[in-house]
């Protein structure tokens, strides 16, 4: 079962630890600014809703953002909002599970055509 | 993405399956619908009818000079008008199609989309490209921003999209 392997890797300094892409998408990508970035798959990430909850609680120290309170307050502002995700490029629900190695995007409803 | 849609009895869907040409492209440059056409014609010379439309950038707000920004997130587009067309094909007896979306910058009234549908009846070619232009409205990852000399904002999706796609799921009248 690779969710119970997954946290024993992830914390093995010899081994590489499991990773997931994560994609942002028009206004999502401007907010968070931010287009795509990897993150080690940790075992209670193991769903979209968990990861969003993550996501959403982003310390201000993330990244180099200049702006660290802002962009708290907009990781935040940006997972309670209405958002798509897709788990390798196929829409996916709050409960559909995240493992190694997926990309998971993230995305406002979408306005083609 | 895409609902299960129920799928009515095709009895020209098994006879036809090999021949189907479906062809999507995603690029920045302008198409010719002239060109369009005449591929779709090649695709199956004998065929009854061919249905076509071209998407065109509009204005947003009156009298602004609007230009548009589009991105899509290319490997799930490529998935999901893969399934559109699927889905169409297992619907109506059609023979080819063509779907050609632009990405990029664009201006006041130049082509956006084209959706070309190949058919031996004029009803199936009007209903198939119908249905792949309101599945493409709703599931495939494009986003528009619209530029005008006021500022830039990034387009709402319309209730009315979602509205018409659910017309097919609910098989009840399309109305345009």
């Amino acid at each position: 079962m690779v969710l119970k392997s997954a946290k024993n890797v992830a914390e093995n300094p010899i081994g590489s630890p499991f990773m997931i892409t994560l994609r942002y998408f028009a206004q999502l990508r401007e907010t968070l600014d931010c287009g795509e970035e990897t993150m080690q798959w940790q075992e209670h990430i193991n769903t979209v809703a968990a990861l969003k909850t993550q996501l959403s609680q982003r310390a201000s120290h993330h990244t180099n953002h200049s702006h660290n309170h802002l962009y708290n307050d907009q990781w935040q502002k940006a997972f309670n909002g209405n958002i798509l995700c897709a788990v390798n490029q196929e829409i996916a629900q709050d409960n559909h599970p995240i493992q190694d190695n997926d990309e998971v995007a993230f995305f406002p409803p979408v306005t083609g055509g | 993405m895409m609902d299960k849609i129920n799928s009515q009895h095709n009895p020209l869907h098994n006879s036809l399956h090999n021949t189907l040409h479906n062809h999507i492209r995603i690029q920045e440059n302008d198409f010719n619908v002239g060109d369009e056409h005449t591929a779709l014609q090649q695709d199956a010379p004998s065929i009854g009818a061919i249905v076509t439309f071209t998407g065109l950038v509009r204005e947003f707000t009156k009298g602004e000079d609007t230009q548009l920004f589009l991105e899509h997130y290319p490997a799930m587009t490529e998935k999901v008008l893969n399934n559109i067309v699927k889905q169409a094909t297992q619907r109506w007896g059609i023979i080819s199609t063509r779907i050609i979306h632009r990405i990029g910058h664009l201006s006041l009234g130049e082509q956006i989309v084209f959706i070309g549908v190949n058919s031996p009846h004029r009803a199936d070619a009007f209903a198939a490209a119908t249905f792949i232009m309101d599945f493409l409205k709703t599931d495939a990852p494009f986003w528009k921003k619209e530029i005008t000399p006021k500022g830039e904002a990034w387009v709402d999706a319309k209730d009315s999209d979602a509205s018409a796609r659910k017309h097919w799921l609910d098989n009840t009248e399309r109305t345009l």
